[in-house]
């Protein structure tokens, strides 16, 4: 049930990313494994807290960090 | 002249001597079209998070480098066709006013 605690984490007002004053890298993997599930699937915005722009942004480095093997694109 | 970043993913059975010659060739390819490497970071090996190319791990580094953009054509046309690089991933650095934290 790790997919639903997850959904249920109470919400952020605050972006991370904004209150930090950080961008998403794709190098700083901690930091992404954050932002994605068990599975490597993405968290929806509603889970993260995130604004719409740092969102964006932190699916770009996802998907780059997934491309050079940083990241899994499905894990089991 | 433009920012760009570069990671390699480097077979892990390389030697120490054929990695740096490996890196050698591809600082050579920047300093001869009058760029210049600002930063270098040597990752080490560290496990794919999945198998690429029959590998379950790479070395990893780093080149931080401003260059022509003119070069670039180039650069990636020599990356791909060097079989000890399993991967790479190009990237356009934009002037950021906020500095990403260093990994």
């Amino acid at each position: 049930m790790t997919r639903f605690n997850s959904f249920r984490k109470p919400i952020r007002k605050v972006c991370l990313f904004c209150k930090d004053k950080i961008l998403a890298d794709y190098k700083d993997i901690d930091l992404l494994r954050k932002f994605i599930t068990e599975q490597g699937k993405m968290l929806p915005r509603r889970a993260t807290g995130n604004c719409a722009r740092h969102q964006r942004t932190l699916a770009i480095a996802v998907k780059r960090a997934r491309e050079i093997g940083l990241l899994p694109y499905v894990a089991k | 002249m433009r920012s760009y970043e570069i990671m390699l993913a480097i077979n892990p059975q390389l030697e120490d001597k054929e990695l740096d010659s490996l890196l050698d060739k591809v600082k050579k390819l920047i300093t001869d079209a009058k760029g210049e490497i600002t930063k270098k970071n040597k990752w080490g090996k560290r496990k794919l998070a999945y198998e690429i190319k029959d590998f379950t791990e790479a070395i990893y580094v780093v080149l931080n480098f401003n260059v022509d953009e003119k070069i670039i054509a180039e650069l990636e046309r020599v990356i791909k066709l060097e079989e000890r690089v399993i991967r790479y991933l190009l990237t356009l650095q934009e002037k950021l006013k906020i500095q990403n934290k260093d990994s």
